[in-house]
C-alpha cells in the first residue's frame, strides 16, 4: 500500500502570556511525532484530552503551522500545498467531520445552500447539475432529498452528522479527518453513523484519520492506531495487536481502565 | 428490611417551549432504598435530567409544571416551598453535575465553595472534616488544593471536588447527573468506583444518570430504561439488561454489544430518538420498533408488572402476553 500522508518529526509549541508583564510560557502540545498513513486505511489517534490529537489534525488541515518537522501529503510538504495555487486542491483532498455538527453548520442557511457552497467553490459539477448533485449527496448519506429546504435546527444530532458527512464528501475528497465523529451521538444512533462511514470508505476509496477517545469505536473502525500521551506517541501499530498485547504501560492502563 | 428514602410515583414534568407547555416526563415511578444505586439509562432528550432536576427545584418554577408525587423520607418534594427545599438541597440530597467545573464560581477559591456549603445551612465551617473528606474522594494534596481556583483544576479533579462538595453534610441521597460524561475514559472507572465506595462506606443511596449501557451494567443495583419521557423498564439491573422485556431495551443492548464485539457490520437501529416537542399519546418507540402492533400507534403502553419488574409495552418479548392483543 502507498503512503498517502506522512508526519515527520512534527513539533507544535504554543507560546502564551498570561499578561503583558508575565513571562512567556511554552506549551508543548506536540513533541516529535512520526507516523505514516497508508492509502485506504483507517488510522486512529487515541489518547486522553490534552494529549495533542486535535493539534495534529489541525496541523494536517493547515490551520496551524508546525513549529518543527513537516507533514507530507503525496510526498510533497504541506507548506508547498498551502501556497496560493495549490491550497484549493489540498483543501479539496482533505476534508473534516467534527464532533459538534450543530455548531459547524450555519443555522441560517438551508441544507441545500450548505451543500452547494463547496460544490460551487471547487466547481465540482456544472451549475445546471447542482440540484441533482445535492440530491445525490443526501441520498448517499441516507437522508431524504426532500429535506434539503430545511435548516439545521430541524434535524436531530444523527441527521446533522449525516449532513456534515455529505458536505465533506461533496468535493470528492481523498482523506477524511474524523474528529470524534460519534461521541456526541446517542448509542442507538452511533451504530448507523459508523456503518455509514465504513461503507462510504469502501465505495469511495477513502482514507480516514479517526480521532477518538472511545476505545470501542476505535477498535471497531481502525486498521492501525497511534496512542498519544502528553504530545508524544507512545505506541503505533495494528489495532488488534495493540489491543491484545499493548507494549507501553500507558496503553495497558488505558485499555484496562476502560470498561470494555 | 430496607427502608425507602425516595419514592417517586406518577411524576409528570412539563417544560415551557415558547408559549406552550410540553410534557417531557410522562408518568414515572421509582423507589430508592437505603444503600442502593439506581441507574437511569436513556438517550438524549429522554427526560432523565429533567426528572431529577425537577425534584430538587433546579429548574425555574415559571417554566415548569409538575404532577405526581416524590416523597423523600416522608416529606413531599413536589410543591415544597423554596426555603424548605433549600434546607434539603446539599444537606440531605446532594447533587453532582455532569461538568462540576462549570457549576462552580470561578471567582471563588475551592475553600470558599466549601465554606458556602456550610454557611447556607448555618453550620460552622469545619476545615478538618473537609480535609478528611477530600482524602476520602482521592485528592492527595488537599490543603494546597483548597487555595486553588476552579480554572486551575483538571476535569477529573473538578469532578472529585464536585463529589466532595455534595458529600459535605453526609447526604442520604446523591443524585449524579452524567458524572463521567465530561471526563476521559481512563478516569471514568476511577470516579465511578469512588461512587461505589461512598455507597458502601456511608450507605448513601445514589441515583446515577447515564447514557452508557456498560456503566449501568457495571455499577447499578437497579436500573430504569428511559425513552420518550417514560420508563420502558424498571427493575434489578441483571434482570433488565440480561433479559429485556421490551424491544427498546433489547435493541439498545444489541447496539452496545455489537460495538463491543466489533461485529463486521454494526447492529443498527433505524431512526432517531423523538424530540419532546413532537411527543404524542402513543408508544414513543413505535416508529423505530420492528415489533409494533396497530395498538402501539394509538395508545400509550400500560404499566405492567412481572417478577418485581415494571415495564411498558404492548408487545413484550420473552413470550409475555398482554391482555386485549388477541384480536390482532
Amino acid at each position: 500500500m502507498n503512503n498517502l500522508l506522512e508526519v515527520r518529526n512534527l513539533k507544535k509549541h504554543f507560546y502564551i502570556k498570561a499578561s503583558t508583564l508575565a513571562e512567556k510560557r511554552v506549551i508543548k502540545a506536540v513533541e516529535t511525532v512520526n507516523f505514516t498513513i497508508r492509502q485506504n486505511e483507517v488510522f486512529g489517534l487515541i489518547g486522553e484530552s490534552g494529549s495533542g490529537k486535535t493539534t495534529i489534525s489541525n496541523v494536517i488541515m493547515g490551520i496551524y503551522e508546525p513549529t518543527e518537522g513537516d507533514v507530507y501529503y503525496k510526498s510533497r510538504s504541506i507548506a508547498e500545498w498551502l501556497n496560493k495555487k495549490e491550497v484549493l486542491h489540498y483543501r479539496k483532498d482533505i476534508q473534516v467531520v467534527f464532533q459538534q455538527s450543530k455548531e459547524v453548520l450555519d443555522p441560517k442557511r438551508t441544507v441545500d445552500q450548505l451543500l452547494k457552497t463547496p460544490l460551487k467553490l471547487h466547481a465540482i459539477v456544472p451549475s445546471n447539475a447542482l440540484d441533482d448533485e445535492v440530491d445525490r449527496l443526501l441520498a448517499i448519506v441516507g437522508l431524504n432529498p426532500m429535506d434539503k429546504v430545511k435548516k439545521p435546527t430541524a434535524f436531530s444530532g444523527g441527521q446533522l452528522q449525516r449532513i456534515c458527512i455529505a458536505r465533506a464528501l461533496s468535493v470528492r475528497p481523498k482523506v477524511l479527518l474524523l474528529d470524534e465523529p460519534v461521541s456526541a451521538l446517542d448509542v442507538s444512533v452511533q451504530g448507523q453513523i459508523i456503518n455509514l462511514l465504513m461503507s462510504l470508505k469502501e465505495e469511495q476509496q477513502l482514507t480516514y484519520i479517526l480521532i477518538s477517545h472511545d476505545l470501542n469505536v476505535v477498535k471497531h473502525m481502525c486498521d492501525r492506531i497511534a496512542v498519544m500521551k502528553s504530545g508524544e506517541i507512545v505506541e503505533v501499530g495494528e489495532t488488534n495487536q495493540i489491543f491484545e498485547d499493548p507494549q507501553a504501560s500507558y496503553t495497558q492502563n488505558l485499555i484496562s481502565n476502560t470498561i470494555l | 428490611m430496607t427502608k425507602s428514602v425516595l419514592e417517586v410515583s406518577g411524576l409528570h414534568v412539563a417544560l415551557k417551549f415558547g408559549e406552550a407547555y410540553k410534557w417531557v416526563v410522562r408518568g414515572i415511578d421509582f423507589s430508592l432504598n437505603e444503600g442502593e444505586i439506581l441507574g437511569i439509562l436513556g438517550e438524549s432528550g429522554s427526560g432523565k435530567s429533567v426528572t431529577v432536576k425537577s425534584l430538587l427545584g433546579l429548574i425555574p418554577e415559571h417554566i415548569m409544571l409538575r404532577k405526581g408525587s416524590a416523597v423523600f423520607e416522608g416529606i413531599e418534594l413536589i410543591g415544597m416551598r423554596e426555603e424548605v427545599l433549600k434546607g434539603l438541597r446539599g444537606k440531605e440530597i446532594g447533587f453532582v453535575f455532569q461538568n462540576s467545573n462549570s457549576s462552580m464560581n470561578h471567582f471563588m477559591s475551592i475553600e470558599d465553595h466549601f465554606k458556602e456549603v456550610y454557611s447556607v445551612h448555618r453550620i460552622p465551617y469545619d476545615r478538618a472534616s473537609v480535609l478528611t473528606l477530600m482524602g476520602e474522594v482521592g485528592i492527595d494534596d488537599s490543603p494546597m488544593l483548597l487555595q486553588m481556583y476552579p480554572h486551575q483544576l483538571s476535569g477529573g479533579l473538578s469532578q472529585r471536588v464536585g463529589i466532595a462538595l455534595a458529600l459535605c453534610h453526609r447526604p442520604k441521597v446523591i443524585i449524579a447527573d452524567e458524572p463521567t460524561s465530561a471526563i476521559d475514559a481512563s478516569l471514568r472507572s476511577k470516579i465511578l468506583s469512588l461512587f461505589r465506595h461512598i455507597n458502601k462506606k456511608f450507605g448513601t443511596a445514589i441515583v446515577l444518570i447515564t447514557h452508557d449501557f456498560e456503566v449501568a451494567r457495571e455499577y447499578c443495583d437497579k436500573v430504569a430504561i428511559m425513552y420518550g419521557g417514560i420508563f420502558f423498564e424498571y427493575g434489578a439491573t441483571e434482570d433488565v439488561l440480561e433479559r429485556p422485556f421490551t424491544p427498546y431495551t433489547s435493541s439498545l443492548k444489541a447496539c452496545a454489544e455489537s460495538l463491543y464485539n466489533s461485529d463486521k457490520v454494526l447492529y443498527q437501529l433505524e431512526g432517531y430518538p423523538p424530540s419532546p416537542v413532537i411527543f404524542k399519546q402513543n408508544c414513543p418507540f413505535t416508529e423505530r420498533c420492528d415489533m409494533r402492533l396497530e395498538r402501539c400507534k394509538k395508545e400509550m403502553p400500560k404499566k405492567l408488572m412481572m417478577n418485581e419488574r415494571i415495564f411498558r409495552c404492548w408487545n413484550p418479548l420473552e413470550g409475555i402476553q398482554v391482555e386485549g392483543n388477541k384480536d390482532e
